[in-house]
């Protein structure tokens, strides 16, 4: 029994849709810019793929996302819109449902959605500060209506889209940092393999493009120091940090036979994954990458590939010093003949918990379009990262299997093996 | 839905935090005889206990440390050395919300306080300035199941999951397939959480949660998972039943308790009867009622670890699983069989059943 992918659904910094992301990556655009929703001004980093959004609310998702209408007066009310994963999340879901041609007969689908932290909401505390400079907790104002109040929670966006599609089934929210979007494709993927499902809405949505996500990464050193569209730079000799991202992407799995049976049109089959932890370091990944090394071993063990079945791999490359050469040497020793490398995170930023599902997401191009999509930024080679990485220009390349990887901070790893239908 | 299938898989070791100390043996005894240690619900780590050192537990949550106790417990009950043996153990965890250090928020909001109100200007430099470096570490929740394996060397097949009841019954549903696939040899499985955040406190009283009689605690509980042939106490089955998606939200917990009666009656017709104790864990007196009522159709002997235990959210099945584990160990005979009924306040139900293995010599020394 396979797992085929019947529908995808995405929200990027090229906008809404499948269709924006798939064109401008084939097109080798970016679209990494300043920051434009909240004033960033005093912020040490002010540039982000952000999507092309100020105030996500009900018209917003009337428009884009073609939500039902009769959801938008609730969701308008409960204030959670303020986490835009939340408007991304049901954007992408929505999309994806209808590309798959779902209806009443699917609503026993299961979810698996990755989902970043929930968010805080710093305008809110300011009331609870007491004049001894603590923030009281017990106050009406932490504790009284609005419901969404202080932060949203994490798992919001997988309950509105359960509600709003009306799923029956079971709903995990893998929230493994970077790597929680591939881990919840994987493991949508895992629930169809054990019979435990047939259908599974799968996929990731984050944004830590507010105050305390920006704000909290940028002390930690994380992105790149320059405000500039080109500011990630991955594989790059010139690297110097990451830039954050926000959006999702979702996906309709299914098993091969209810595809069939129904008539919906596979787009790729979800072949095989792997998962390691690095157990080294909180604040860096394994150098040698031999945990990474290992995560990919297993995805071509359970897809039953030899690494020469794979032409391109879709790498996590956050164009971060110590990410970009763990990861390459990771590669060229699971691939010592080569395959070709890119990262989109130079041109849509680092989606974290939803980075592995958006570009699981751009995998499709190459099975759509022919197209291995190029890496945005990355002009000067590094003997560091001495593999084969497809420069801004789209590579042409007629593949049959691919692999995308995501590594996330804490030392969770796992590589997902898709193939073509 | 039945979650494992025909799997089975033995439990080797486990560990424990709750505010009955670090310890799951003992835990069934005492409440059984309806023990509720005094204080509050948090658990009392001496520092000889702690996770790690000074520097490690400044990129801490609470969560984190007492899962990365909770790891390290199981792993030194297993004896299993540091280094090769662990490296392909598995990790499935349920975790709650981020648990920054409240006094971190409260200074980077007291600094970017200008004029009576939140000054985002101030917040992107005064603020931020204020707080450490190292808070993104502090609010990461996979970090809860990161710390752990760093610090004990753990780097097999993983996941971290959303709990607030399900996700952890959901985490043991995958460390049961992933050593049925062959993805791990081992692998842990549990949960662990502080609903003591003062955050997550106002959040369970907004929803209506504490008014429904949720105590709010912390703790961590791992079982430490491998084959089932020759262990002394197996898992042999885990359900789970989603709450329906229109009795969720917020403010909903009245209609999840609703929900949950009918969800119990679901389990009573699944998971079968006659087992000789029956563990049940809700995150209040209304909902623990509503499972107690359904308990004591299907056990002989009914513990509501709940109540002793304290609502300790994406901890609190793993909680109960091990309550179980200690009475099979400790009071019950060969054979004897265990059930585990945990109702989070998302307002799912999930079921676990263990079993006491005739003829295996040792109380989990046998695998």
């Amino acid at each position: 029994m396979g797992c085929v992918i019947t529908g995808v659904g995405a929200v990027s910094a090229f906008g809404v849709g499948m269709g924006p992301l798939l064109a401008a990556l084939a097109e080798g655009m970016r679209a990494v810019g300043p920051i434009r929703h909240f004033d960033v001004t005093g912020f040490p980093t002010r540039v982000a793929g952000e999507v092309p959004v100020l105030d996500i609310d009900a018209g917003w998702l009337s428009a884009v996302g073609g939500l039902p209408g009769e959801h938008l007066d609730a969701l308008a009310a409960s204030g959670l819109l303020r986490d835009r994963k939340v408007g991304f999340a049901l954007a992408a879901a929505h999309e994806a449902w209808r590309a798959a041609g779902c209806g009443d007969a699917e609503r026993e689908a299961s979810l698996v959605l990755a989902l970043g932290l929930e968010q805080a909401f710093l305008e809110d505390f300011a009331p609870l500060l007491t004049p001894a400079g603590k923030l009281d907790f017990a106050a009406d104002a932490a504790l009284s209506a609005p419901p969404v109040r202080l932060r949203s929670r994490v798992d919001l966006a997988a309950e509105w889209v359960r509600r709003v599609l009306d799923l029956e089934g079971l709903a995990l929210v893998n929230v493994s940092a970077c790597a929680a979007g591939g881990l919840a494709i994987a493991q949508g993927a895992a629930l169809i393999e054990r019979g435990l499902a047939s259908i599974v809405l799968a996929g990731g949505a984050d944004s830590m493009v507010n105050p305390l996500g920006l704000g909290g990464m940028s002390r930690l050193g994380a992105p790149s120091p320059r405000a500039a569209p080109d500011a990630c730079r991955p594989f790059d000799r010139r690297r110097d940090g990451l830039v954050i991202g926000e959006g999702a992407a979702v996906f309709v799995l299914e098993s091969a036979a209810r595809a069939q049976a129904r008539g919906a049109r596979p787009l790729a089959r979800v072949l095989g994954w792997g998962s390691t932890q690095d157990a080294y370091r909180v604040t860096a990944p394994r150098p040698d990458g031999a945990r990474a090394r290992l995560a990919m071993q297993r995805a071509l063990t359970r897809a039953g590939l030899g690494p020469e079945a794979i032409g391109y791999i879709n790498a996590h490359g956050t164009g971060t010093p110590l990410n970009d050469p763990a990861e390459a040497q990771a590669i060229a020793s699971v691939f010592p003949r080569g395959v070709p490398v890119s990262s989109i995170k130079g041109a849509v930023g680092h989606l974290m918990a939803a980075a592995g599902a958006l570009e699981l997401a751009a995998c499709m191009l190459p099975f759509a379009e022919e197209l291995l999509p190029g890496t945005a930024n990355h002009l000067e080679r590094d003997p560091a990262c001495a593999i084969d990485v497809i420069g801004e220009t789209p590579r042409r390349a007629r593949i049959d299997a691919l692999m995308s990887n995501s590594f996330g901070f804490g030392g969770q790893n796992v590589a997902v093996v898709l193939g073509r239908a | 839905m039945r979650l494992n299938g025909d799997a089975r898989v033995g439990v080797r070791a486990a560990g424990a935090l709750s505010r009955f100390g670090l310890a799951w043996r003992g835990l069934g005894a005492a409440l059984a005889a309806g023990e509720v240690s005094p204080g509050s619900g948090e658990v009392a780590l001496a520092a000889a206990d702690d996770a790690g050192d000074v520097k490690q537990r400044r990129l801490m949550s609470r969560a984190a440390r007492l899962g990365a106790v909770a790891a390290r417990l199981a792993l030194r009950e297993a004896e299993l050395p540091v280094g090769t043996a662990r490296e392909d153990v598995g990790t499935f965890m349920g975790v709650g919300a981020s648990g920054g250090e409240p006094a971190q928020i409260e200074a980077l909001v007291a600094a970017s306080y200008q004029d009576g109100g939140f000054s985002l200007a101030r917040c992107g430099h005064e603020g931020l300035a204020a707080a450490t470096p190292l808070l993104a570490f502090q609010l990461m929740n996979n970090f809860t199941l990161c710390h752990g394996a760093i610090l004990e060397g753990v780097g097999g097949v993983n996941a971290a999951l959303f709990s607030r009841g399900a996700g952890t019954v959901l985490a043991l549903a995958e460390a049961m397939a992933a050593l049925a696939h062959g993805d791990c040899a081992l692998a842990l499985a549990g949960g662990a959480d502080s609903a003591l955040h003062p955050a997550t406190r106002a959040e369970l009283e907004r929803e209506g949660h504490v008014a429904g009689g949720l105590m709010c605690a912390e703790g961590a509980g791992l079982l430490l998972l491998g084959p089932a042939t020759g262990a002394r106490v197996v898992i042999d089955g885990c359900w789970l039943w989603p709450a329906a998606a229109r009795a969720r939200g917020e403010r909903d917990a009245a209609r999840a308790l609703d929900g949950l009666g009918d969800l119990a009656l679901a389990a009573e017709r699944d998971v079968g009867d006659g087992f000789d104790v029956v563990v049940v864990t809700g995150w209040g007196h209304a909902a623990a009622d509503r499972l107690l009522a359904v308990a004591t159709r299907l056990g002989r002997r009914v513990i509501d670890a709940g109540a002793g235990l304290g609502e300790t959210l994406a901890a609190a099945p793993a909680l109960a699983w091990l309550v179980a584990l200690d009475v099979l160990g400790t009071t019950a005979g060969d054979g004897a069989r265990a059930l585990v009924l945990s109702a989070g306040c998302d307002g799912a139900l999930g079921a676990v059943t263990l079993q006491s293995m005739a003829g295996v010599a040792g109380f989990m020394k046998g695998a």
